[in-house]
């Protein structure tokens, strides 16, 4: 990310962080910030988990599912 | 009268050093005795001495004192008393009182030998030169001891900080450090400069900070050249420097107090969060990116 500077008085900058896991696994990052052309550093923590998608019935007799008679069109 | 001795006495008196001699001519006339008399004398100086005719101080800064101590030796089977001439002592009228010895007087005990201190005071930016005398009873010429010696000032300027001022040995110097960030590093200088004709020797005295160091912080000014001394304030956490004192002190001479100020911080950045916690996240073919939102603002003013 490019450098950018902060002006005094409240100025802000958001920075989006994204997670998109690919792997079923623990992920944990950390990102350092640098301000004053390295001469001070901040760690922002980024974690999270990739987890497998299950997609279950909510109720197991809804497996066949009887959508009775239907004119067509 | 008949049968009777008498006696005749020379008696020698000598006031010079040398050889004497002394031709006598005895006579009875009623007898026609004639005896002729050489009576031989002479006169030996006493040894006594300086242990070395001469004696060098060097060059001292005025104020300074410097000993040294002389023995009169008494190569004698008998005491000799002896006193110092004061005007010897004195020297040259626009010498001051530069020279104090002691004792000015006493006795040489026979083969035997006396201590004189001599001591030196330089009141003048000058080149001294005296010639002691030291009168020895019986003895007819004084004893003279040389004493070379040479008064100076040490002469030398301080300058501090860009652009330089001269810095005063009455009044500190006052060096602004500023305020900045932690991590930086910030420095001033000092410039001890040696405009006389003898090198002198420097050494700084503070407090310990560990974010300062001064370098060198000792060392010597030769004649004629410029030491410069740096500084350096390299806070690496927050701190601050209210009045800190460190004086620069020229061996034999006076002393320059410094006071610093300045003040590190950390920048004044605000994070929403540091830690972003995404949690459970499904694992898709057709990934679905979880959003957090980092903000970082400046909340310095």
């Amino acid at each position: 990310m490019p450098g950018q500077v902060l002006m005094p008085g409240e100025e802000k900058i958001e920075i989006p962080i994204t997670f998109t896991p690919r792997e079923q696994k623990d992920y944990y990052e950390v990102i350092k910030l640098n301000f004053n052309n390295g001469l001070y550093f901040i760690d922002v923590v980024v974690q999270g988990r990739g987890i497998p998608l299950h997609l279950d019935l909510k109720d197991p007799d809804q497996v066949e599912t009887n959508l009775g008679v239907v004119s067509v069109g | 009268m008949s049968g009777k001795k008498s006696e005749m006495v020379f008696e020698y008196t000598p006031d010079q050093v040398g050889d004497h001699d002394s031709r006598w001519l005895f006579k009875i006339p009623s007898e026609k005795i004639t005896q002729e008399f050489l009576v031989v004398g002479r006169v030996n100086e006493p040894n006594v001495l300086f242990e070395s005719g001469k004696l060098k101080f060097g060059p001292l800064l005025l104020s300074g004192k410097a000993k040294e101590t002389v023995r009169i030796i008494n190569q004698e089977h008998i005491p000799f008393a002896f006193n110092f001439s004061n005007s010897s002592v004195k020297g040259s009228p626009d010498y001051g009182d530069s020279l104090k010895v002691s004792p000015m007087s006493g006795l040489v005990p026979a083969y035997g030998e006396i201590p004189v201190e001599i001591q030196f005071n330089p009141k003048f930016e000058l080149t001294y030169n005296y010639n002691l005398q030291c009168n020895i009873k019986r003895k007819a010429r004084p004893l003279t001891l040389n004493i070379k010696g040479e008064g100076y000032q040490i002469h030398h300027t301080v300058m501090a900080d860009e652009p330089q001022v001269r810095a005063s040995a009455t009044e500190a110097c006052k060096l602004d450090l500023g305020e900045f960030f932690i991590n930086e590093v910030k420095t001033k200088q000092v410039q001890l400069s040696n405009d006389g004709d003898f090198n002198f020797d420097f050494q700084w005295k503070r407090i310990p900070n560990k974010f300062i160091t001064i370098s060198p912080d000792t060392g010597t000014v030769h004649k004629g050249s410029t030491e410069t001394i740096t500084i350096e304030y390299a806070p690496t956490a927050e701190n601050s420097l209210k009045n800190y004192k460190a004086t620069l002190s020229v061996l034999s001479g006076p002393k320059y107090d410094f006071n610093f100020c300045g003040s590190a911080r950390k920048p004044g950045v605000k994070l929403n969060q540091h830690v972003f916690d995404f949690g459970q996240c499904f694992v898709t073919s057709q990934p679905v990116p979880n959003k957090k939102t980092l903000t970082i603002t400046n909340i310095d003013n």
